[in-house]
């Protein structure tokens, strides 16, 4: 099985497969470790003195970067490892699908929870149109109704992808997110929890694990990714609810939930998508209700390199949409939904992975500051969290 | 069995003024990565059997080795064909 993915619906790759993984993912840590910090470096030292001005946002560092041998190689090799993450999971997932399609069949008469699929809901082109991340087909794509691939790719691949810094169960930025929520509010109840975009459930399964009492519902538009959601979900004894919709048009009542999250989802949608987003969040939300994002640091909060370093993905990783969204202010499209002011706030939070349970609670003592590895996969990773009280 | 979409929708980035460098950048890491493979393979061979120094391989073993070493060829300058 791939290193991550030991649950019921794991793959079963080859000596050579597993190997090819673990190479891609030394290569990625190589690059977003070691080679970042070189490039980061001899920006600053090399070609930073030599520009007429400093430069005033991400987009200049880039200009001026971009010449640069090492920044190429830099380039040159995070992309080629990005083709061999996929490359390396591809042809154990495919030749698995039928098994995968028949074992998550029975895993579906096992547990509590359910899927509900909406075969008429039209999967927008910012994600059936472009292989987001160079991932082959996408979320999206499938080749019959049981089909199940799209996520199992998805998810063997987050496990060679992401060398070891979303934890053992590639569940980290959610069980984070619900350590943080439980810390910094432990009187809140959260009886109904909504995860937006939630691709194969692996961060929507540790709010049931944080609040065992609640209702836990997933959403996504790709019903591959939910299939396998499913399947994983009961595979791991977790009763969560996987429905197919749109963020942007909730299948809900006004004031459905208690808390709304997403993670990793508002950067692959176009601005006017985030907008929407925002407002079906404010509407669904009860009174005393949260909505919670874990996403990227905004770019008017970094020093220009560092906005520059998180948005090479947009220029480089098929995520058109990813510094449209970093230019934006968190508080203001809050504000914008109609979101009270007084009730944004925005913090961060340590890696439980990475630096334990006991670590992590000591940190949320003090002030969340913004550093250099906030929201940076590599080591010492540490979360950024937004939202806002209805 | 069903097949990974193969057709690339998006932008394939090129970071290079000349792409050549661009293929020439993957194809050593696809040349690294079955380096690798091969090593991690034969640590496991030498652990389960010992050393293969003096091992003569039958016929049929090597025409399956002359196939796999022509997909390995295909699958590092593939890179051209992308």
């Amino acid at each position: 099985m791939t290193r991550l993915v030991t649950h019921d619906l794991a793959v079963r790759p080859t000596r050579n497969e597993l190997a090819a993984q673990d190479f891609t993912s030394s290569l990625r840590g190589h690059v977003l470790n070691h080679m970042a910090a070189t490039l980061k470096t001899r920006f600053e030292s090399d070609i930073a003195p030599r520009l007429p001005e400093p430069p005033a946002d991400g987009r200049a560092v880039h200009a001026a970067i971009r010449p640069d041998t090492y920044f190429r190689f830099y380039s040159a090799m995070r992309i080629g490892a990005q083709e061999m993450v996929w490359a390396s999971v591809n042809a154990a997932v495919h030749r698995d699908a039928s098994r995968l399609a028949q074992t998550a069949q029975v895993l579906a008469e096992r547990g509590t929870g359910s899927l509900t699929l909406d075969p008429a809901l039209e999967v927008p082109r910012s994600v059936s149109a472009i292989d987001v991340h160079h991932m082959p087909g996408s979320y999206s794509a499938e080749t019959g109704a049981d089909d199940l691939t799209a996520g199992a790719t998805y998810e063997n691949g987050l496990s060679v992808f992401s060398f070891g810094l979303m934890g053992k169960n590639l569940d980290d930025i959610g069980t984070s997110s619900a350590f943080w929520l439980r810390h910094a509010h432990p009187d809140f109840a959260a009886k109904a929890i909504l995860d937006l975009g939630c691709s194969v459930g692996h961060q929507t399964l540790p709010w049931k694990q944080a609040y065992p009492d609640a209702h836990v519902t997933g959403i996504d538009v790709a019903a591959p990714c939910l299939r396998y959601a499913h399947g994983r979900a009961q595979s791991q004894e977790v009763d969560a609810h996987f429905v197919q919709a749109n963020a942007t048009a909730l299948p809900w009542p006004d004031a459905s939930f208690d808390l709304v999250y997403s993670s990793m989802f508002l950067h692959e949608l176009p601005l006017k998508d985030i907008k929407a987003v925002f407002a079906e969040c404010r509407r669904v939300l009860k009174p005393g209700g949260l909505m919670l994002h874990y996403e990227l640091p905004p770019n008017n909060q970094l020093s220009a390199y560092d906005g520059f370093y998180l948005d090479w993905d947009c220029w480089y990783n098929n995520e058109p949409y990813y510094k449209g969204y970093r230019d934006q202010d968190p508080a203001t499209l809050c504000a914008e939904a109609g979101f009270p002011a007084g009730g944004f706030f925005q913090t961060v939070v340590p890696s439980l992975a990475w630096y334990g349970d006991a670590a992590v609670a000591e940190a949320l003592k003090g002030p969340a500051q913004i550093g250099g590895n906030t929201g940076r996969l590599a080591d010492g990773v540490q979360w950024f969290v937004y939202g806002n009280w209805a | 069995m069903t097949q990974a979409p193969k057709v690339n929708r998006g932008i394939k980035p090129q970071v290079f003024d000349d792409p050549a460098i661009d293929a020439l950048v993957k194809m050593l890491l696809e040349l690294a990565s079955e380096t690798w493979v091969t090593r991690a393979r034969l640590a496991a061979l030498e652990a389960k059997v010992g050393s293969v120094e003096d091992l003569v391989l039958p016929p049929e073993a090597e025409a399956q080795l002359a196939a796999e070493r022509d997909a390995f060829v295909k699958k590092i300058f593939g890179v051209l064909e992308r």
